[in-house]
């Protein structure tokens, strides 16, 4: 298990990383995921060895690596723009880590072989970088770490340069092959969908802070924060006040929600932000019931196996709903229709200092 | 992509282009052709059999190679100390580095000749390449540290990922890209060194003639085809070195 506790990174007067505090079991594929600038590269580079913690402590199998450089740390990563050796040919960039650790020759040559086969690279083992396209020199990347075998693998947005379609090829290609090494994964990503497809779990960071570490489902469905609720998946937010079990916009209210992070201690009255995913915001004919809306339908956009349908509020506000295109046929743009906010799919979230 | 028409220059423009290079090249074919006045050969042969001019050939190939050598290595050092490390009075240095390369070639070479005399330094082809590296340097730092900059630190990044310590990376992956850079500042200093008269001359001391100085000693004595037989070899040597660099060029970044 990786351990990492109160780590601290300042650079200057700026802040990277505040207090972050993390456990990662062994085999997980594990992604840190945020906006640029939310300290998530750093923390990998922290875990590298490329860059030392202002405070705190790394430990792995229960042993203090954080003072350790970055040659003696079973890790290894998978630059974000590769970061290959122009000058050496695909073999002996994936040699490279082996050569300095003086493995024998012979069992060099058979460990790059096996490296090159496991990325489908055979047959490219004199080309240099240069000539080799942005997948081939990922998987040579991957291949260079992996021939080391290292206890965990340290990927900075591998698939950041690829184009979509190469990209989710290579997706599924990291998925399986991770679980088939059985190896520890630790992904910088700021791709949502990415991270959610990937990952086991999933820490969300902000700012230099751990929002929110979960599964990918328990993110979606159960977001700690209105940030890492806005960062993963589709929303729809209505801005007004919290009440006692409810929220209160413009003289409507919405009741019975239990789903109120953060809110406890602040009380009634605070301005508070309800939140629902497109997937989960009902909409029905005319009958108003309790906890709804009514709205005007803008446009409904077909997207395959789901419709989106864009509704607009009586209020102003601009919502959105996915649902199967079976269910939108039946909707006409311009028709009037209710809006369905059911308590258990509605989180409400303090919508901080205004 | 299309060939886009853009439009034309005024013709008195299109004219000073052509007048600028017959100015500066004209010159020179008068000399190259002065070299062969008569016809013949004999001008060159007669250099070849003057074992003074053949000295002075070697000292400037010795003082060249010494202080080209010495330059480079000294400007890898200071390219690396300046681009990698932080410390403190990184940019004054990193000004002074440079800022030599305006200093007057007089006022240097007379700088330099009243610190060799404070130094009590007899001068010698010795005090020449001393003075020659003062003179080359910032153009060889310039030009290592101007490749250093443009380097991707992510490589020496994953070298160190990979296992090596500070030395293997320098070994191993710095240098290694650096040798375009570091072959291209070893030709220009060359060639600077080679080609210098100034600083030489007063830095040489007596019987220390190089072939620049040579050659000035034996104008005064007239503009004779001998000189500019010399100065035509000079030339091709020079101009020589310039086509090999650039033909044999290594391509920035991976060498092939």
């Amino acid at each position: 298990m990786l351990e990492i506790r109160s780590i601290q990174k300042t650079f200057g007067s700026q802040t990277a990383l505040d207090a972050i505090d993390l456990k990662i079991e062994e085999g997980e594929f594990f992604s840190l995921l945020g906006p640029s600038g939310c300290g998530k590269s750093t923390l990998l580079r922290l875990l590298a060895g490329l860059e030392s913690a202002t405070s705190g402590e790394i430990y792995w199998k229960g042993q203090r690596i954080d003072q350790l450089p970055a040659r003696l740390r079973p890790f290894n990563m998978v630059f974000q723009k590769y970061a290959l050796f122009p000058h050496l040919s695909v073999a002996e960039n994936v040699a490279f880590g082996l050569q300095l650790k003086k493995v024998a020759l012979a069992e060099i040559r058979s460990r790059v072989d096996e490296a090159l086969a496991l990325v489908n690279l055979q047959g490219f083992e004199d080309r240099k970088p240069e000539t080799l396209s942005g997948g081939q020199q990922q998987r040579v990347a991957l291949a260079r770490a992996l021939v080391n075998r290292p206890s965990i693998v340290l990927l900075d947005e591998p698939l950041g340069a690829l184009d979509q379609k190469l990209r989710e090829k290579m997706q599924a290609d990291l998925r399986l092959l991770q679980k088939r090494l059985g190896l520890t994964f630790i992904f910088v990503t700021h791709d949502q969908e990415e991270a959610m497809i990937l990952s086991d779990r999933i820490a969300v960071m902000n700012a230099g802070r751990l929002e929110q570490v979960a599964t990918p489902r328990e993110l979606f469905e159960n977001p700690s924060s209105l940030f890492s609720a806005r960062f993963i998946g589709g929303r729809n937010e209505l801005s007004g006040r919290a009440i006692a079990g409810g929220f209160e916009m413009a003289g409507r209210t919405l009741e019975g929600i239990s789903r109120c992070q953060e809110l406890s201690q602040r009380g009634a009255g605070a301005s508070v932000c309800a939140f629902v995913r497109p997937e989960m915001l009902r909409v029905s004919g005319m009958s108003e019931g309790a906890n709804a809306l009514s709205g005007r339908i803008v446009q409904i956009l077909f997207r395959g196996s789901k419709s989106e349908v864009m509704i607009e509020t009586a209020e102003g506000v601009s919502l959105r709903s996915m649902m199967d295109p079976s269910e939108a046929s039946s909707l006409r743009v311009g028709s009037e229709v209710a809006l369905q906010f059911a308590p258990h799919d509605t989180h409400l979230f303090w919508a901080g200092p205004q | 992509m299309t060939e886009r028409i853009r439009p034309k220059a005024p013709r008195a423009l299109q004219m000073i282009l052509p007048v600028v290079l017959l100015a500066l090249y004209l010159p020179l074919v008068v000399m190259i052709t002065g070299s062969f006045k008569g016809w013949t050969l004999d001008w060159y042969i007669e250099l070849f059999q003057d074992p003074t001019l053949f000295q002075a050939l070697l000292r400037s190939v010795m003082v060249a190679t010494s202080s080209a050598t010495l330059s480079t290595v000294l400007a890898i050092s200071a390219a690396l100390a300046l681009e990698k490390f932080v410390f403190a009075g990184r940019w004054p240095m990193r000004i002074l580095s440079t800022i030599s390369l305006m200093l007057p070639e007089l006022v240097l070479s007379l700088s330099l000749l009243s610190w060799f005399s404070v130094l009590h330094w007899e001068l010698s082809l010795a005090t020449v390449v001393v003075a020659h590296i003062t003179l080359v340097l910032p153009f060889a730092i310039l030009i290592i540290a101007a490749r250093l900059t443009s380097m991707d630190a992510a490589v020496e990044d994953a070298a160190r990922d990979l296992g090596a310590g500070e030395w293997e990376v320098l070994s191993r992956v710095t240098l290694p890209l650096l040798k375009p850079a570091i072959i291209s500042a070893f030709t220009l200093s060359f060639l600077l060194s080679f080609d210098d008269f100034l600083v030489t001359y007063y830095t040489n001391g007596a019987g220390n003639d190089t072939l620049p100085v040579k050659l000035y000693a034996l104008m005064k004595s007239g503009l004779s085809p001998k000189v500019q037989a010399l100065s035509s070899l000079m030339l091709l040597v020079s101009v020589g070195l310039v086509i090999l660099l650039i033909k044999y060029r290594p391509k920035e970044g991976p060498e092939s």
